[in-house]
């Protein structure tokens, strides 16, 4: 059963007179209980992939191809309305900066209250008691609920950002960036949380992120985006073991490990790394690219199991 | 041994923070961040000196005093300069002094989508600080640009020096700085955070460049960052701060091979390995103390899995364990 299917998505936005092509035939399943993680650079079109998913692209931006299906729901064939029930209720969301999160001036439980106000129309005061247990739940003191974003370290706020996203026991947590704010012992604090979150409810997450070595760590399946596209689709273990494309591979090779050195003079080459607008969008920094690369961008093809866009595959 | 470029001795900077009206008319005393206390270290020539923490710890506010942007409260910075032929102490330079430096000191920030001027073409905004220094204008300008934008990797450079910013993905971006911060022919570089925005890909072309750049124009580099296993990829010699305190100093292999610091050996044990793929469980759950007033005993204490009785009561100092090989921890202290 999926929880999300994205068909042929296209979204493009408006700058100035010129229509930009931000989402290039995107098309995605992601099963019920997955953790699904969505690996690009900034620019390959990541997020722009989350805020359709949840109906709120900036507004030069529109869709314009492609349907996504939630639980069996069209949500581009909804209502706001509608769309409103589903957002921060059955979907979850965890941004990059937990501090944009939340309201300055509003107390952490009042938060949490009013989340669940507006879509359980729960009272105030279980909203209250239900933001201290979660509280507990992640290892805060269930007092410190009570204090204002600003008293709270980046390390709790994000944590408070992830009680909130679950408050509402959604089937599936978009998780933008979620550890790139925090300090590396706390991201893992962070990382091994939305872990058990899958494990115990069985909440879908799609967990985006621009390091590659974060999403090998807590995914099940990795997608990976270059200039728009997927380029590559597979499960954890098989990119891990053998990436396929050269996008991939190529970071793979450059993740800082502790035990082993890379030799970085290597990637010492001078070419211009702005994507290519005919052809492979990667293939101006491609060590493979040949003729038919620079004409023609391949189609994503289909290896059983794993997907790859790379003339070399086909 | 060669000699070092930059000593920094016993440098402190503590930033005041503001008491509210009440506290004020209770007449409760000043607080202070020490965002740096009491850090000693040398930097030698053609070396690169990592610093290594997290964010909060006052590596960056470290960066910034070296180069004379923030003033120390207290503590000196001793720099052999060759452009004034003496050895100064850019803590108590005057701005004037400071200003002809300046062509020797050079810093790379973190984010270059802000360190760029958008309204200004990339050829103009390398070239500016030839004008501001009064080395060269016009067509020398030009040239000079163009042969450092060759160097970085911006090249063609005809293609590129009219360009404006928006119209340069990330990487590029971070060679326009890198550009500027070399027009000046500097000797030593502050470089903050220089990849941590960009993909891992990027950040390995960025740092090759780092690297031949080095080689190239006899460059010292001070590198700031939050990663230790980019640190221990690059650094010769690496500075792991914590609480604006060095807890650990030594050479890179040498803290690779046996970390002694519990703090070091913490941050060492979250770095994801992709080779396994494994989660790395950590544990401890605590968080930092705050840096605000005073803080009893080690630092470290409060998250500490090893420690001992004394490290509540009292600070360790800074021990000399192996030749080079520092660290602030009881637990190598001989007593």
């Amino acid at each position: 059963m999926n929880i999300l299917e994205i068909h042929n998505l296209e979204v493009v936005y408006r700058i100035g007179r010129r229509n930009v092509l931000a989402l290039r035939d995107v098309t995605l399943m992601m099963r019920k209980g997955e953790i699904r993680a969505i690996v690009g650079e900034s620019g390959s079109g990541k997020s722009t992939l989350a805020a359709a998913i949840l109906r709120v692209l900036p507004s030069n931006a529109r869709i314009t191809k492609g349907k996504i299906i939630f639980d069996g729901i069209d949500i581009l064939n909804i209502s706001e309305k509608e769309m409103q029930k589903i957002r921060g209720s059955r979907i979850g969301i965890i941004f990059q900066d937990p501090s944009a999160t939340f309201n300055p001036v509003m107390k952490i439980c009042d938060h949490i209250a009013e989340l669940l106000y507006v879509h359980k129309r729960l009272r105030w005061e279980e909203g209250i008691k239900i933001a201290e247990t979660l509280a507990k739940r992640f290892g805060i003191p269930s007092e410190r609920v009570y204090d204002y974003p600003h008293q709270l370290s980046g390390g709790m706020k994000q944590r408070f950002c992830i009680a909130m996203a679950i408050a509402t026991n959604p089937d599936l947590i978009i998780a933008d960036e979620p550890t790139t704010a925090l300090d590396v012992v706390t991201q893992m604090q962070v990382l091994s949380m939305l872990r058990d979150l899958r494990d115990e409810y069985g909440t879908s997450i799609m967990f985006i992120t621009h390091d590659l070595s974060l999403a090998l760590s807590i995914s099940d399946n990795i997608t990976v985006m270059y200039s728009g596209e997927i380029v590559e689709e597979a499960s954890t273990e098989d990119i891990r073991k053998e990436p396929l494309h050269p996008y991939t591979q190529m970071l793979m090779e450059c993740i800082p490990r502790v035990r082993s050195k890379i030799d970085f003079r290597r990637f010492d080459i001078e070419k211009i790394e702005l994507p290519n607008t005919q052809g492979c969008p990667f293939s101006n920094r491609c060590r493979y690219a040949r003729d038919q690369c620079l004409k023609e961008d391949p189609p994503l093809i289909d290896l059983g199991g794993r997907k790859v866009r790379c003339w070399m595959y086909a | 041994m060669p000699e070092p470029i930059l000593h920094v001795q016993d440098l402190k900077k503590y930033f005041p923070v503001e008491r509210s009206l009440i506290d004020r008319l209770l007449g409760k005393s000043r607080l202070y961040v020490k965002a740096v206390d009491d850090v000693s270290f040398e930097v030698y020539e053609n070396e690169i000196f990592g610093i290594v923490g997290e964010s909060g710890c006052g590596k960056s506010t470290l960066g910034r005093l070296i180069i004379g942007l923030i003033r120390p409260t207290s503590g000196s910075i001793i720099y052999r300069s060759s452009l004034l032929k003496r050895t100064v102490d850019i803590a108590k330079l005057r701005e004037k002094e400071l200003r002809v430096l300046r062509r020797e000191l050079q810093i790379i920030f973190q984010d270059p989508y802000s360190a760029l001027n958008p309204k200004m073409k990339i050829g103009d905004f390398i070239g500016h600080p030839l004008e501001i220094h009064g080395i060269a204008k016009g067509e020398e300008k030009r040239e000079l640009v163009m042969k450092i934008m060759e160097k970085v990797g911006l090249v063609p450079p005809e293609e590129y020096y009219d360009r404006y910013p928006r119209e340069l993905s990330g990487g590029q971006r971070q060679r326009v700085v890198i550009a500027r911060a070399l027009i000046l022919n500097p000797r030593l570089i502050v470089a903050d955070e220089p990849t941590s925005n960009l993909d891992v890909s990027i950040q390995a072309r960025i740092i090759a460049l780092l690297l031949r750049l080095r080689d190239e124009m006899k460059l010292t580099y001070i590198f700031i960052t939050h990663s230790i296993a980019l640190a221990q990829n690059i650094c010769n010699r690496i500075a792991v701060m914590y609480l604006g305190k060095i807890v650990e100093l030594g050479d890179s292999q040498a803290i690779i091979d046996e970390p002694l610091h519990p703090y070091t050996r913490l941050l060492m044990s979250s770095v994801i390995d992709p080779d396994t793929c494994k989660l790395p469980r950590v544990r401890e759950v605590s968080e930092p103390p705050s840096p605000i007033g005073e803080i009893k005993g080690c630092r470290f204490a409060s998250r500490c899995p090893e420690k001992l009785d004394i490290c509540l009561k009292e600070e360790p100092p800074l021990v000399e364990v192996y030749l080079g090989h520092y660290v602030r921890c009881w637990h190598y202290v001989r007593r």
